[in-house]
Formats: structure tokens, sequence, C-alpha cells
């Protein structure tokens, strides 16, 4: 337990370090650091938001001094509680390493920092006809950081690869607050892949101060498709027709009734009202690449019953339909006061059954769910909308997520495609694998000298005591207005 | 002692061979090796074992081929999951059934298993337009040398659940642990393939071609560039080739896609072509024609060798590189020198191979052929791997460069996994 006399040490040590200003410990200020895309309620002892790469180094030092976890943190968007700080914790955030440090055309690469936005580094890139693939749906608020952390996906992640395929080299500070560069600026590496070992590995191995990407050029023409569909099967049916003939589109999202009608009011997309589903099919490339595709697609779309096939390719239309898409959650807010987003996986051949039993179990429950997901890679997000002040809601809603959870692991898929375990999902890890499965992950630890420094209480089950269920870490205020 | 002569790595013949027929009985030899503390070493096919430190320790070979075969394919989820001692080729046949495939063309694929390709990091021209074989990997089991067996990922194309240990196997010579199966995210086979060959006289012209074409919002299925005594016999097979002696370099580009787009594609890279220079260009269908050109870039990896190097530097500056050894291609007085760069990922392979299969050399006149690369490639700001190399020469030298300060992670991740140093103890990067 810290004394006010220890905290005072702490204090003034870590001022020396980054200045007054960006030392947080004042209760007031330190409740904002409180929680991430969660509500766990855990105060950390300390948030200090460094400049430096060094002054990052100094912070963990000193957190070694004092014997404190360390959380990092970037924009707090995450969903798997993975920035929620282990009470009397230091919080080190990212927010202020925010620089794009090179830019090199020739070689496609770009060094940043961990802080950067993830849209922002698509847009400086731009004007030299390149672009960052993983585009998570908070990708105007999420850090580059985060990302490597979570190994963040996006809908474009279907055709490219999710973050893990894009990193080429990441500077990170390790726990006893020395640096190294895992991997480079090249395109491999002698020896271990130590950079895939700290992608999605949830801020647990050390804190990342400078990260390699790989750009990828700008298609020369996109094209959305808009597909609508009478019943949800035959949407789940029209995904794995336009995989199975042969094409992988750059992305594939599935929206349904309760998501379009609460999206409508908002960005006013023009999907159908009668619509059960909507299939959101994008290809890109060559011009007479996307034709070729976007006709094929088209003919599975017509064979499904979709009769009011829509195409968008000029870019303003197509960001309103993204941006219909990407803000759908936050649109769900009209519903209802709470949601809770499950992320889970499943095989894309199988969707057609997980979403007819997603369905039972939201009527089982008598929950209303939302479905708008990455149908493409079989990456679920059924909404759970719910109201916490209701009595009996919430430990209804974590039984349903729970349930649904449980469904995607035993037809053959994962525990999250994207948000990562954290707390939410520690408890189900045994799902999925057992205790030699689980050791031998946890070898990574002391193999990157990190103990328990960093983000000690996730992802292992057990390692947290707040991590009951799914109901601590991901139950959400619709109102609060992020974008996920 | 027939036997035991066909697992020799380096010189060295073990002790013992093991066969298991099942996963239960590799591990249950694992764990007996480990606790006898008795250095192993694992094979596939045995296409990769130049690969590595000349081994210092080495009581047991343990070949993986016999164990029973494991071939579950989901084709409408465009994912698969094999066991390790499958050929390349096996799978690919197999997968070729429902119009896939893996998109990993490694050299001797009739030989070559999943799990030592992977082992081994082998890469081939696929890997321009779908990354390498980590990029392919969704999930994995492997022996540990305790015998456990250990998964991670699982079988579907996208999961964050727990650390990747599957990635940090590629590449990894089996030192933390042997693959059991590996489950994959395939690709569809595409409807049409093409090659366009370009012949060149100097590497600038072939960086402009290059880079014209890596810069279009088109990814080529495969990139490369073949250089040296690999060349000459090819361009008799282009049509109306310039039978200029000085044209000594040859840019291969893989097309795929319909029709109408490959026809584009077609029309951008011989618009490269001739932008840079280029002193004859031909456009083969992919069957027969094209293939004896791909071949050329296996050989260059497959030929037993009297030096094989391998190094992957920024793309743009492999070209560099690609000079700089060429300046070193006479090793003895009549040796054969060959090399490939795969340009949009800066991969340099480059081989040393004797004519009248003689295979001895002045190791002075190789080190010093070694030491000169080296500080080519320090100069490049990256590192080399010796892939091939004789005995007598590893006995003086690391064969791979210096991986930097995080060699210092890498060990202790081996001492995590493989506490008794009983897998391929001693052949790996900096010593581990």
């Amino acid at each position: 337990m810290e004394t006010s006399g220890t905290v005072g040490t702490l204090v003034r040590d870590l001022t020396q370090i980054v200045g007054p200003d960006h030392v947080i410990w004042r209760p007031e200020d330190l409740i904002v650091y409180e929680y991430d895309g969660s509500i766990d309620h855990s105060v950390p002892a300390v948030v200090v938001v460094p400049a430096s790469t060094e002054e990052v180094s100094e912070s963990v030092r000193l957190a070694n001094h004092h014997g404190l976890a360390i959380v990092p943190r970037g924009a707090g968007t995450g969903l798997s509680g993975g920035a929620v700080p282990p009470s009397g914790a230091m919080v080190i955030a990212l927010t202020r390493l925010t620089k794009i440090i090179n830019v090199d055309p020739i070689n496609h690469v770009a060094i940043v920092e961990p802080g950067l936005v993830n849209i922002q580094l698509s847009e400086a890139v731009a004007k030299h006809g390149l672009y960052y693939v993983p585009d998570p749906s908070s990708q105007r608020a999420c850090t580059i950081g985060g990302n490597v952390a979570e190994n963040a996906g996006g809908p474009h992640c279907l055709a490219y690869g999710v973050t893990t395929n894009h990193v080429l080299g990441i500077e990170i500070v390790l726990a006893d607050g020395s640096t190294v560069w895992l991997g480079g600026a090249e395109r491999e590496h002698l020896g271990y892949d130590l950079r895939a070992a700290f992608i999605g590995s949830e801020g647990t191995l050390g804190i990342a101060t400078r990260i390699a990407l790989r750009l990828i050029p700008l298609p020369e023409s996109v094209r959305t498709i808009v597909a609508p569909f009478h019943t949800l099967d035959q949407a789940c049916l029209t995904v794995s027709d336009v995989i199975g003939s042969g094409i992988v589109p750059a992305a594939l999202e599935m929206i349904d009734r309760v998501t379009i009608e609460a999206v409508e009011p908002v960005y006013q997309p023009g999907y159908p009202a009668s619509a059960a589903a909507v299939l959101l099919v994008e290809v890109d490339g060559l011009i007479e690449t996307v034709q070729e595709q976007a006709q094929v697609i088209e003919t599975i779309c017509k064979a499904r019953g979709a009769d009011e096939i829509r195409v968008a390719d000029d870019p303003q239309s197509r960001a309103n339909l993204w941006a219909s898409r990407k803000g759908a959650i936050g649109a769900l807010g009209t519903m209802a006061p709470n949601y809770y987003l499950v992320d889970g996986v499943v095989p894309r051949t199988r969707l057609q059954e997980v979403m007819a039993r997603v369905s039972e179990i939201g009527k089982q429950f008598k929950l209303p769910i939302a479905n708008v997901f990455h149908a493409g890679d079989g990456n679920l997000h059924p909404c759970i909308l719910f109201d916490e002040r209701q009595p009996g809601d919430v430990e209804r809603v974590v039984e349903a997520g729970a349930r649904i959870l449980e469904i995607c692991v035993a037809v053959g898929g994962a525990l999250s495609g994207e948000h990562g375990i954290g707390l939410e999902k520690q408890s189900y890890m045994g799902l999925v694998f057992n205790p030699a499965d689980l050791e031998a992950m946890a070898k990574l630890r002391p193999a990157f000298g990190a103990g328990l420094t960093f983000n000690p209480d996730k992802i292992f089950p057990g390692s947290s005591p707040n991590a009951h269920g799914v109901h601590r870490t991901s139950i959400r205020s619709t109102g609060s207005g992020d974008v996920v | 002692m027939n036997e035991l002569s066909s697992y020799t790595v380096d010189g060295i013949t073990p002790k013992h061979v093991l066969r298991p027929r099942s996963v239960a009985e590799l591990s249950a030899a694992i764990a007996e090796a480990d606790n006898s503390r008795q250095a192993v070493i694992p094979f596939g096919g045995g296409t990769g074992m130049t690969l590595g430190n000349l081994p210092r320790r080495y009581d047991l070979a343990v070949d993986v081929t016999d164990i029973e075969s494991l071939f579950e394919h989901n084709p409408g989820d465009l994912t698969a999951k094999v066991n390790s001692g499958m050929t390349i080729n096996c799978l690919q046949e197999r997968l070729c059934e429902s119009g896939q495939r893996l998109a990993f063309d490694p050299p001797s694929p009739e030989q070559a298993t999943i799990g030592g390709a992977i082992a081994a990091n082998a890469v081939g021209p696929l890997r321009s337009a779908f990354g390498g074989i980590r990029d392919l990997i969704i999930g994995m089991t492997i022996v540990l040398a305790n015998g456990s067996l250990v998964k991670s990922g699982g079988q579907v194309v996208k999961n964050v659940q727990g650390f990747d240990l599957h990635r940090l196997q590629v590449g990894a010579l089996g030192t933390l642990g042997i693959l059991v199966d590996v489950s994959f995210k395939l690709a569809p086979i595409p409807a049409k393939e093409r090659t366009v060959v370009a012949l060149f006289e100097d590497l600038d012209s072939v960086f402009d071609a290059s880079q014209q074409i890596i810069g279009r919002s088109f990814e080529p299925e495969g990139l490369a560039v073949l250089a040296g005594e690999s060349v000459p016999p090819l361009i008799s097979f282009m049509d109306q080739p310039d039978r200029d002696a000085k044209a000594r370099y040859m840019l291969l580009v893989r097309l795929a896609g319909g029709l109408a787009s490959i026809q584009r594609q077609t029309d951008l890279v011989t618009g490269a072509a001739g932008a840079t220079s280029a002193k004859g260009t031909s456009v083969l269908e992919n069957d027969g024609d094209a293939s004896r050109f791909w071949k050329a870039i296996d050989n260059v990896a497959n030929a037993p060798a009297l030096l094989r190097l391998r190094s992957t530097v920024m793309p743009a500056s492999g070209f560099q590189l690609l000079a700089d050894l060429e300046r070193l291609k006479d090793l003895t007085p009549d040796n054969h020198f060959a090399a490939v760069l795969h340009s949009s990922f800066g991969t340099v392979i480059a081989s040393w191979t004797n004519k009248n299969g003689v295979m001895n050399s002045s190791n002075k006149r190789v080190s010093k052929v070694v030491e000169k690369t080296r500080s080519v490639v320090r100069r490049l700001g990256a590192s080399i791997v010796l892939e091939a190399a004789q005995p007598d020469l590893k006995r003086s030298l690391d064969v791979f460069g210096d991986p930097g300060p995080s060699v210092e992670i890498m060990r202790r991740l081996k001492i995590e996994f493989d506490p008794h140093n009983t897998l391929n103890p001693g052949r790996f990067v900096g010593g581990i």
C-alpha cells in the first residue's frame, strides 16, 4: 500500500522526468484514466505522459523502483479492458508521441510513434500514392501503438491481412527500462520473429515507442457494392458463395435489420427498410480487375435474391457508406442506453448456422441483438442492447455473451477476432487452450524480462480479481459517442 | 549405417535415427531424448539441412515424415490444417482439386515438407503478392523439448487469442519446438496466369522497370530478377531475343487475374520494360514455356553449392547488393555464379557452385568472399546468412550475421522453451 509520502515521492520523481504538466495524480484527474472502452473502476496510482522514448524508459525505471505495475495506454478505445489499470498501477500514456518520424515512399515504409492516430497515417502518406491498410472502425481515435498491442483488424483486413502482416519492426522499452528494436524497417530479419511475438501481446511484454510499418499503393479503382437481402440466411450464404467463387474482396461486411433501422436516420445511407440484412462488398485494384470482380459478385448476389443492388464508386458516396458502417455502433445509442459488443470469429461456412443461434439467444434472453460485422472473415460483432438500470439486464447480458462465445469456439472459431482477451475474456481462455498451451505462452514474459511488470492482470485466466467474465469490462454506455 | 548416413549434417552423422509413426511417438521420443540430454536434429524432406551452424553435438535424428498424414481442408473457408511432414507438392495437389492453393512456392517442393520449409523460412516468388509463409500461417501445434504438445492460434483467418507462438517458429530451425501440424489461410488458384520476361544490360534499368511495376495498384504474383550464369541459357527461349552477349539480367514477372485484367497488367509490364531500355521482352502463358524460367529461380536456391548466401535489405537497396555480390563472383577458377533478387521484398540469394562437381575450394578464398560480402551488407545495414557452406568454413564462422541486441531476448526464449538445449543446439542465430 502506498502511503501519501511515497506517492508524493513518486509524483516528485516523475515530475523531474516529464515536467509538472504531464504527471496526473489528483483524484479528480485520475478518474479519466480509470477505464478504456470498458468501465471497470480501478484507479491507477498515477499517470505519466512522456514525450520521448527516453522519458518512457525513465518512467519504467521509476515504476520498478517503487514496485508498481505498469499499464501502457494509447487512446483508451480498447474493448477488452487492456488499458484498465490494476489497482495502484502506473499508467504510461503514449499520447504525446504522435509524430510520423519518416516516410520512405520508394521502399513503402513509414516509421511512426505509438500515439499516432491510425487514420492520420493514411492521410499523411496519401500524397505519395500510398496508404496503411489495417483500418479498425475506431481509426479516427485509436492509436498505432494500441493497434500493435491488440493485433487490430478492420474491414479491409480481409484481403490484405491484419496488423501483424503490416508491421516490420518495433522499438520497445522493456521492463528494466532498456530499449531494443524487434525486427526493423526491412521486410524480414535474422533470428526469431520477435515482432510477431510482441504484436497482439496486449501490452504485457513491453511498451512500443517506435513502429516501422509497411505501406501499400492506393488502388487505381475502388467499388463498393451494396446488396440487400430478404433473409439473413441468404446474406450468409452469399458470403460463402463469394469466397467460393475465387474472389477475396477488399472488404465484406454485413449489417442486419436492427442496425439498418438505427443508422438510417443518422447517416441516411439509403438501405431498403425491408431488408433483413445488407452486404457491403468492396473490391479494389486495377479498373479491369474491379470490373471483373464486381460483375461476378453482383451475379452471385442476384442469384441469392438481392434485387436492389447499388454501387458506389466515387469517393464521396463510398465515404458515406463506410461512415454508416463504422458509425453503426454509436448510432445504436438511439435504441438503448447500454450495449455489449461481442467479438468472436467463426468459419465463414458456419455463419448461417451461428447467426441463427445468435438470434435464438437474443429471443431466449429477451435482449435485442444488432449485428454489424466483418462477415468476410467470419468475425462476428453481435451487439447486445440493454439498460443497466433494469434489474436483471446485466446478468442476462453476461450470460448471453458467454453463450455466444461458447458457440464460436464450438464450431471451430476463435474467442476474439480483434478486441483481444484483456480482462474481458481471460476466464474463457480455457475453452480453447489447455494448461500446457497457456504455460507455453506464459514463457514469453520471462523471455522479454517482463515478469509481471506490464499489465500483470491481463490475458491469462485468474490473473485479475476484476475479471468476472464479460460483465465488468465490456458494458458500455451508448451515449459516450466513441466509434467502435 | 546406410540409413544413418542419409541423416548426415555438415559431415556429422548421428548415432541414432527415429522415425515415429504418430504424434504420440514423436512426443515420447523427444521427451526421452530431452531426459537423457541428447542433441536432436529434426528432419523433414532434408532440403534445408545446409542451413545453420555446424552441429557441435548430434546424437539423434528425428524424421517426422512417417507420421500419419493429416489433411483437413475447408474449401468454403479457404483454410486447411496439415501435418508438418507433408511435402509442399502433395499439399498443393490436394488443394488443387478444389481450385485452391497455398500461396507459397519454395524451391524443391516435391521434397521439401511444410514443417521444414517453415523452419527454414524458405522463400519463393509468390511472396511478392502474398507475403512470406509467415503471413499465411493461422495456427500450429508443436512439440516442445520436454515432449509436451502445445498449440497456438486457431483455424480461422482472424484471431487474437493469446500470444503468437506460431509465427515464432518461422525460420527458427526447430530450436523452440518441432512442428507437428500447421493451419493455413489459402488462396484461390487464379483464373489465368501469365509470365512476362524482360532482358536488360544494366541493373539501373532493371531497378527502374521494377519500381514502375511495384508502384502500380496491382501486385504481380511474382517479381524477381535473375543474374549470373543462369541467364544466357534462357535467352534462347525468349521470342526474338536480342542475342547481344551483354544482356545480363532477366526480370521475371508473373501476373494473375481475369482476361481483361491480365491484359492490362501485361501492357503495364511490357510498357515499363520498353520505357527502361529492355533488350527483349517475351510474354509467356504459364504452362510449359514459363516454367523453365521460374525453375531457374528455384535452382539458385537448391543446387548443391560451395557457398550460398541470403540477405534481406531494404527493397530498393537489393539492386546495389546484387551488384556488389556480382563483383565477388569468382571464387574458384571455374565456379558457376547465379543470383536472384526478389525485388519487392529486398531478398537476394546468391550461389556459387562448382561446374565439374569438385567441391573443394581454398577456404581462404571463400572466407574472403564471405568477409567482403559481410562488409557490403553491413554498409547497407543488414545481415547475411550463409545458407550453404563447406563444413570447414562453418568451423571458423558463424553462418548468421549479428542479429543485434534483441538476441538477448532470443537467448532467453530458447532457455524457456528448451532449457536442456536438446533441439538443434548451437545451430541458430547467436549460437543458440
